[in-house]
């Protein structure tokens, strides 16, 4: 069988390991840090868990979005490298495969600033 | 919890270490009166000194290399300490360099003059005692530059990287980009796509060489309530296109979200220019510093990921170092962003 409901899952998924990680940093832990450093340095901690959750949770999804859309774009690149190599080719030199490629790329940085800052791109897109 | 004021809070070999360079430079006794750790960059350790040199008091910064390197091209401390001997006798906002490590130590130093002010970035774009100071920021940052690229640069200067013979300033930056990453064996491609564009189109370049702070960014100045009180971290000084100084500035991650303020998040790209040319600044090719802008964020990009590595390589295990690979996100949007901006024609 390969449906999804009796593929082996752990429970607690990594998710929930890792929210529950970032919930006690954040509220049994930083408060009673007092050295600046230190502090930092949890709250940074506390971020990562929490770039890492916001990924786990969309994961799946983003990546299957990342390939769609990159195989969609002029010369159908299968992966980075692929595409890298078209881009040094200079396939996407003129404008309208470079706006195409704009288009894509961007859409790949939000997906990544969903998971690492998603204020920043809130910020940035108004 | 200790008391990081204490002078014991230095450690001992370093503080002997420290007290015996002093007297030895000034036939004084010397002693420790307070040390206290600051929070600094990845690659320097810096301290906060307070010394009693015969019978005068000493208000001090000691900068001290910390063993990893954090750049390949950035400078050792007995350097850092010519140029600011340079750069302050030249007339530049810049702590007076007092007293150097001995060749022998394990990890040079050196001592300066510790002045007035805040660098810490969120605090300089927001904080209200600093919000008088900010209306003429960006006209002071566009002054200091003028007054560190008209440093002469065939006197008086410590021997200073410069680009490989036969490249220009940006073809020696792409060229710098290109080797990092070479070694990060990474495949981006918004990089590859940023370096190719950035490559066709470098700046036109008149070969004339400038010294270029190379780091001249909010976080890197001393900012009190009268303005700018001093230019902080030479390390990555170097000979190059004054461009690429007033371009670093510029680039959105030295605004700490101050968005609709270009210059550093505390002012306008108009007073800032003003007070480059005020001061004696040579006339700015607004194509050539958009190019060292955006180069900015390439190189900051990559850099983070250089950060992150350390961390993932083992020769320096830290979370922030490693949170730095996942930051590049943001110079990679504002890259992609303002080329999409360029090529339609909507600067």
């Amino acid at each position: 069988m390969s449906d999804e409901r009796d593929a082996f899952e752990q429970h607690p998924s990594a998710l929930d390991l890792i929210d529950a990680a970032r919930e006690h940093l954040a509220t049994r832990v930083l408060p009673t840090i007092t050295d600046p450093r230190l502090r930092f340095e949890t709250l940074v901690a506390t971020h990562v868990l929490g770039v890492a959750s916001r990924e786990l949770s969309r994961g799946p999804e983003m990546a299957a979005e990342i390939d769609r859309g990159r195989a969609a774009l002029p010369g159908s690149p299968e992966g980075d490298g692929a595409l890298c190599a078209l881009i040094e080719e200079g396939r996407y030199d003129d404008p309208e495969a470079g706006a195409a490629l704009r288009r894509w790329l961007q859409a790949r940085n939000e997906l990544s600033l969903f998971a690492w800052n998603p204020l920043f791109l809130m910020r940035v897109k108004g | 919890m200790t008391d990081a004021t204490r002078p014991d809070a230095l450690p001992a070999p370093l503080r002997d270490e420290l007290l015996a360079a002093v007297s030895a430079a000034t036939g004084l006794p010397a002693a420790l009166v307070s040390a206290k750790r600051l929070a600094g960059g990845a690659s320097m350790e810096t301290w906060s000194v307070d010394l009693r040199v015969g019978d005068r008091a000493e208000a001090l910064v000691l900068r001290r290399d910390m063993g990893a390197n954090m750049s390949a091209y950035a400078l050792d401390r007995a350097t850092e300490f010519a140029l600011l001997q340079a750069a302050c006798a030249a007339g530049v906002l810049a702590p007076r360099p007092r007293y150097l490590s001995s060749p022998g130590a394990e990890r040079r130093w050196f001592l300066m003059d510790r002045l007035p002010g805040e660098s810490v970035g969120r605090k300089v774009v927001r904080s209200p005692e600093l919000a008088a100071a900010r209306e003429a920021l960006a006209r002071q940052l566009g002054e200091a530059l003028a007054v560190i690229h008209r440093v002469p640069i065939d006197r008086g200067l410590p021997p200073l990287p410069r680009p490989t013979e036969g490249r220009s300033p940006a073809e020696e930056a792409l060229h710098q980009v290109r080797e990092v990453l070479s070694s990060l064996q990474l495949r981006n491609p918004v990089w590859t796509y940023a370096l190719r564009w950035l490559s066709a189109r470098t700046p036109a370049w008149d070969g004339a060489l400038s010294l270029v702070h190379g780091d001249f960014r909010i976080g890197n100045l001393l900012v009190d309530p009268g303005g700018l009180a001093g230019v902080l971290d030479w390390e990555f000084a170097h000979l190059g296109d004054r461009h690429e100084d007033l371009g670093w500035v510029t680039v959105r991650d030295w605004r700490f979200e101050q968005d609709a303020r270009p210059v550093g998040g505390v002012g306008s790209l108009d007073d800032y220019l003003a007070g480059y040319s005020s001061a004696g600044g040579a006339p700015v090719d607004r194509d050539a510093l958009v190019w060292w802008e955006l180069l900015g964020n390439l190189r900051w990009a990559v850099t983070c990921h250089s950060q992150a590595q350390r961390h993932l390589g083992g020769a320096d295990r830290s979370v922030e170092l490693l949170s730095l690979g996942r930051k590049a996100a943001e110079m990679e949007w504002e890259l992609i962003d303002r080329i999409d901006a360029i090529e339609k024609g909507a600067r």
